[in-house]
């Protein structure tokens, strides 16, 4: 199984590397670092931001990269693992070859995660870099440790949202549509509703990871206690688990029919 | 046992209320076999069936005995060259067999020298270093040829295969899937053309409505499709000199300007075909590319049927 599923993972990694979709998302994934810059320049100009660098950076965390970068960027990948092969009609050369379609969807999933990873984490890397230089280096190297764990909430949301938006795009037939409207009605909104509702949300398990009190969680925090990291991580990993599983079945059943 | 490679048994699909096939019974043996059928008559529906890419609504389709749907055994054994024109577009030639051959589960180095070896085939050596989005249609047409023949498979399913090649490509094509069955291997080749069928095989199946009208040999059709005049479409930017020259053929009955070429009207198109790439040649006219027009085999279906 492994060469093969290595194979469809290099097709698909040369695939994606050159798409434009890639060179849209690479600069959506650094839309962060603009404020990053903004403020180093602020601070070079004498002027106070009136906080550390390091609280900005928990702040732009929460702010952009969780709640926007890492939810568009596993959207569009997600999506569009079997999509663009449909609408591409190269389905077609994958689905005739001596491989489960289970497997090269997986090939595909991992792929779009390892992008989608490497498009977001340097990017969080290069912003804590640049407002790291506004704080002493030995607050910088305290901090390091909490950036760290930063960086894996975001690999792990990024492997859970690409099986969540992976499983759209298999089973519906406009999935990006599907994933905006599940994005900005379900991720979001839910997230404010008062009660248990938002523990159906996968955005509350990754902020319930958060190991840094951001005192930025604002109106959330009004609303929902945060549920454990074990329990958070467990979640996480099932919720990841069932879609990839639901996907790989949906793929290795279902027709996709092109056009003629 | 029938000793068919491939057997299709009360084979039926239909897209809810439409039918793309209806109750086709194959067994099909090596050698090349010629589908034959107009636009739209379910030659497509039939290749996406055997070829396991959709599921029969009724009926079997194995390949020698095994059911083809998502069984990566029989996929081992089958090549398609699509009918689609749709390809990696940011990918070399070369790389682009080479990435589909490592599906086929072969090493790198195997993978490549495979690639090498099936786009030598399809003579695209000189072009497999560029991108295939700038391929033209014909040379296209020839590397989805390579990535079908790169795991020298038994069976071969090639749908409108010759779509868009010029004539050199054509009669080279025609050669290397006629040597393929020589070495033993089953070929499917689907087309709306029967002249181009003709050049491969004598042995042909007639598809109209979604159901096998006719099979066997091609000299019985052959002789209804000569009744009429066959419509062939020369896209060339020398549309002037082109007619010149084709006006003096004693089988060429009629010529018509079209906007990128001309359409010329033959009561011989095998002695058109083979005559045309040596007065290309000779003039060194720019044809870019050739289409059957034709429409006749449309009515000698709704002969077949009637």
């Amino acid at each position: 199984m492994m060469e093969p599923l290595k194979a469809v993972v290099h097709l698909s990694m040369n695939r994606m590397i050159r798409s434009r979709r890639t060179v849209m998302m690479a600069l959506l994934a650094l839309l962060p670092v603009a404020p990053a810059l903004f403020a180093v320049v602020f601070v070079s100009l004498r002027q106070s931001i009136g906080t550390t660098g390091f609280a900005l950076a928990t702040d732009l965390f929460q702010a952009l990269y969780l709640n926007f970068v890492l939810l568009a960027i596993t959207l569009f990948f997600g999506t569009s693992l079997i999509g663009d092969e449909l609408d591409d009609k190269t389905i077609t050369y994958l689905f005739v070859r001596p491989i489960p379609r289970a497997t090269i969807y997986l090939g595909k999933f991992l792929s779009g995660v390892l992008i989608a990873s490497l498009l977001i984490v340097p990017s969080a890397i290069l912003t804590f870099a640049i407002l790291s230089t506004l704080d002493p280096a030995s607050e910088v190297v305290s901090h390091l440790s909490i950036f760290a764990r930063d960086i894996l909430i975001l690999l792990l949301g990024t492997l859970v949202y690409c099986a969540l938006y992976g499983f759209f795009g298999a089973f519906f037939k406009h999935p990006l549509l599907v994933g905006i409207i599940f994005t900005l009605v379900w991720e979001s909104v839910i997230t404010y509703i008062p009660g248990y509702i938002h523990r159906f949300t996968v955005l509350h398990y990754l902020q319930s990871l958060l190991p840094h009190a951001s005192g930025q969680r604002g109106i959330q925090e009004l609303f929902g206690q945060p549920t454990s990291p074990f329990v958070s991580v467990i979640t996480l990993i099932l919720i990841g688990g069932a879609f990839l599983g639901l996907s790989c079945w949906t793929v290795a059943r279902k027709e996709y029919v092109l056009p003629s | 046992m029938t000793g068919a490679v491939l057997e299709c048994r009360g084979l039926s699909r239909w897209y809810g209320q439409v039918i793309g096939i209806n109750d086709v019974n194959l067994d099909l043996a090596p050698g090349v076999t010629g589908l034959l059928g107009p636009n739209g008559a379910g030659k497509s529906t039939l290749l996406k069936l055997i070829t396991g890419q959709i599921k029969p609504s009724r009926g079997t389709v194995s390949l020698h005995g095994q059911t083809v749907w998502d069984n990566p055994d029989v996929m081992r054994r089958l090549g398609f060259c699509p009918e689609q024109d749709a390809l990696y577009e940011n990918l070399t030639g070369l790389s682009f067999v080479a990435s589909l051959a490592r599906l086929n589960g072969y090493s790198r180095a195997e993978a490549r020298e495979r690639a090498l070896k099936a786009i030598g085939k399809v003579d695209l050596l000189d072009a497999k270093d560029k991108k295939v989005g700038g391929y033209s249609k014909g040379m296209r047409q020839r590397i989805k040829l390579a990535q079908a023949l790169v795991h020298e498979p038994e069976v071969l399913i090639l749908d409108e295969p010759l779509a868009g090649m010029d004539p050199l490509a054509r009669r080279s094509t025609i050669r290397l899937i006629r040597e393929i069955a020589a070495d033993g291997g089953t070929v499917i080749v689907s087309s709306h053309i029967l002249h181009e069928v003709e050049a491969m095989t004598r042995s042909i199946l007639l598809v109209h409505h979604g159901r096998i009208v006719a099979e066997g040999n091609v000299h019985e059709i052959r002789d209804l499709i000569d009744e009429h005049p066959h419509r062939i479409f020369l896209g060339t930017p020398e549309i002037r000199r082109v007619a010149e020259a084709l006006v003096k053929w004693d089988d060429v009955q009629g010529i018509r300007v079209d906007d990128e070429g001309l359409v010329v009207e033959t009561i011989r198109p095998d002695a058109f075909y083979s005559r045309l790439p040596g007065l290309v040649l000779e003039h060194n006219f720019k044809v870019e590319s050739m289409i059957s027009a034709d429409d006749n085999l449309q009515a000698v279906f709704d002969y077949l049927v009637k």
